[in-house]
């Protein structure tokens, strides 16, 4: 891997972080999680002996969600702005190949969703320490997979970015996230269903979408199970299959687009 | 004969169009070259398919049947577009950076880095007068200080090729009259120009030679002293105590009195063997004269409205069309 490959990817991905920390809209994203988390403790006052409970998991909740929404709003137009302002043509008319462009924007993504996760999670700890919850090492296993999910998410993102329209790269988006939580409910109802055709579409829709719940360990870090390191590490494969399958069809896709 | 920085090789290139998709052809077997060192201006009239030959050239796109090389190289290599500067008409900014950073990146990307890199971008914001303006973001610009931007990013990692599509679209007289300055010296560094210009008498300040693009095919390639423009008068200077008798060779028109008293007029084609006669019957004498030829402007837009111009070079180009 040569220096300038690396330098060109740095280059991309610190562009790709400077217009989204310098336009508010990301600030306003994690500002709107903190205080998710803050009223989370208010509920926790109506929970009859689930405070800290509700606190929790409502936390691990808007991580979940504000990540997807943060993935949402990066990823809808990552390339299309790009194509709509032609600032495209200023790069690639530079010694930058297309997949680099692609891997540049890739890591910019993970770059501010690293800084949005850091901050959502440092206050989300500061306010867990502060209300005397005991953490242990599961709530931190349960974390790192939560932002291996936005990390998978934002590959995903960016696969429908370089083909369709934003609004259409939303609707995906969502839809993945959703059905991806709901993939072992696939796998039932595809076990369950009575005609051959509706066993087909949700075999078919099980293997084509990516098993998030086989990164969620939120549970776990909840009611302080033990997970196995076999597990996580099938975890990790699942995130690191997944990310490099997103990323090498977006790609394929975006090498076979013409720009003029 | 020095090898061709840039060569296009009956490139053609055709985009799907319309509801149905159909094909639409924009480069019809685009055949011309650039030699190192030298510059090559583009004109045409809008549509003609300037901008797309120069953005082939830059390796943004692929043309659809042909090539273009860069120094032998396909333009859509990395290692051509190492060599190339680009300068497009508008200028596509990011609007989040500011001046400094967006210099910095796209130098960046050319692969200056460290203290060369910070020096470069110093030097073309010098260059371009740009330097107050170094912290400002880029959507707080005027439209001619993003074109000096826009060719302080094209320089910036000093290339061997500048590709320039309308260089001069925004700039005050002043700075049109600075960068045909800079560009003058970037090709007597030995650099290589190709750009595309509405601007005929920039075209003519800058370029070796000259393409006329039409309908995406080359009408005529060739200097402008080459071009084939036609005697349409003489403008003779005489000096005569009857001024009378020039009033006959003008068609009318009064002759123009010039501070040292000599006359001034324009004579038609058909009169010149009259002037003559008058000079040699010593009427008049004959201080200067001079034959004035086609404005270059004509010549383009009579080639590009009708068939191509008797040259050799097209001779080439009507042999190869089906």
């Amino acid at each position: 891997m040569s220096l300038m490959f690396i330098l060109q990817i740095k280059a991309l991905a610190v562009n790709v972080w400077r217009e989204a920390t310098r336009d508010h809209s990301i600030l306003m994203l994690v500002g709107s999680g903190v205080l998710m988390m803050a009223v989370s403790l208010i509920f926790g006052q109506m929970a009859v002996g689930g405070r800290d409970r509700i606190f929790q998991d409502m936390g691990y909740w808007t991580m979940g969600m504000w990540g997807l929404a943060a993935v949402v709003y990066l990823g809808s137009g990552i390339i299309k702005r790009e194509l709509q302002r032609k600032t495209v043509y200023l790069v690639l008319s530079r010694p930058v190949d297309r997949p680099t462009f692609m891997l540049g924007k890739f890591f910019g993504m993970v770059l501010v969703l690293a800084s949005v996760f850091f901050l959502l999670t440092s206050a989300w700890l500061i306010i867990a320490v502060s209300r005397g919850i005991s953490l242990t090492h599961m709530h931190f296993w349960a974390l790192a997979f939560i932002f291996g999910e936005w990390v998978l998410l934002a590959a995903v993102s960016l696969f429908f970015a370089s083909f369709t329209s934003p609004l259409l790269h939303n609707f995906f988006l969502v839809s993945v996230a959703f059905l991806g939580h709901w993939s072992n409910e696939l796998k039932i109802f595809a076990d369950n269903a009575k005609t051959d055709a509706l066993k087909m579409v949700l075999n078919t829709l099980y293997y084509l979408l990516p098993n998030l719940e086989a990164v969620n360990f939120r549970e776990a870090a909840l009611y302080n199970d033990v997970i196995a390191g076999a597990v996580m590490g099938q975890g990790a494969l699942v995130l690191l299959g997944w990310i490099a399958t997103a990323l090498i069809a977006a790609n394929i896709v975006f090498m076979q687009r013409r720009l003029l | 004969m020095t090898a061709p920085a840039l060569q296009w090789n009956k490139t053609g290139y055709a985009v799907r169009h319309g509801f149905w998709m159909t094909w639409k052809s924009i480069l019809h077997e685009l055949d011309m070259d650039v030699p190192q060192g030298t510059a090559l201006g583009l004109v045409g009239p809008n549509g003609a398919g300037k901008t797309t030959a120069i953005k082939i050239a830059a390796g943004l796109i692929t043309p659809t049947v042909g090539s273009v090389l860069v120094h032998g190289v396909p333009a859509t290599a990395s290692e051509a577009r190492r060599r190339l500067g680009l300068l497009t008409e508008t200028q596509y900014i990011y609007p989040h950076l500011r001046v400094r950073e967006w210099l910095a990146m796209l130098a960046g990307f050319s692969g200056l880095k460290g203290i060369r890199l910070r020096e470069r971008v110093d030097a073309v914001l010098d260059l371009m007068s740009l330097t107050e303006k170094a912290g400002r973001m880029m959507n707080t610009l005027s439209k001619g200080q993003l074109q000096r931007a826009g060719l302080a990013q094209a320089l910036v990692h000093e290339p061997e090729i500048l590709l320039l599509d309308e260089p001069m679209s925004g700039l005050d007289p002043y700075w049109r009259y600075r960068l045909n300055t800079i560009l003058k010296d970037y090709k007597a560094s030995g650099g290589t120009l190709l750009f595309s210009s509405h601007i005929l008498a920039d075209v003519e300040r800058l370029s070796d030679r000259v393409a006329l693009i039409e309908g995406g095919c080359v009408r005529w390639i060739g200097a402008l002293s080459e071009m084939p423009r036609q005697v349409v008068g003489y403008e003779a200077v005489c000096r005569t105590d009857s001024p009378e008798a020039l009033k006959a060779l003008t068609n009318g028109n009064r002759p123009e009195r010039l501070p040292q008293g000599e006359w001034r007029i324009t004579v038609p084609i058909d009169k010149k063997s009259v002037l003559l006669d008058l000079s040699a019957q010593n009427r008049i004498i004959l201080e200067s004269l001079r034959p004035m030829r086609e404005e270059i402007e004509e010549v383009l837009f009579k080639f590009a409205g009708s068939r191509p111009a008797p040259d050799k070079k097209l001779d080439r180009q009507e042999e190869r069309a089906p």
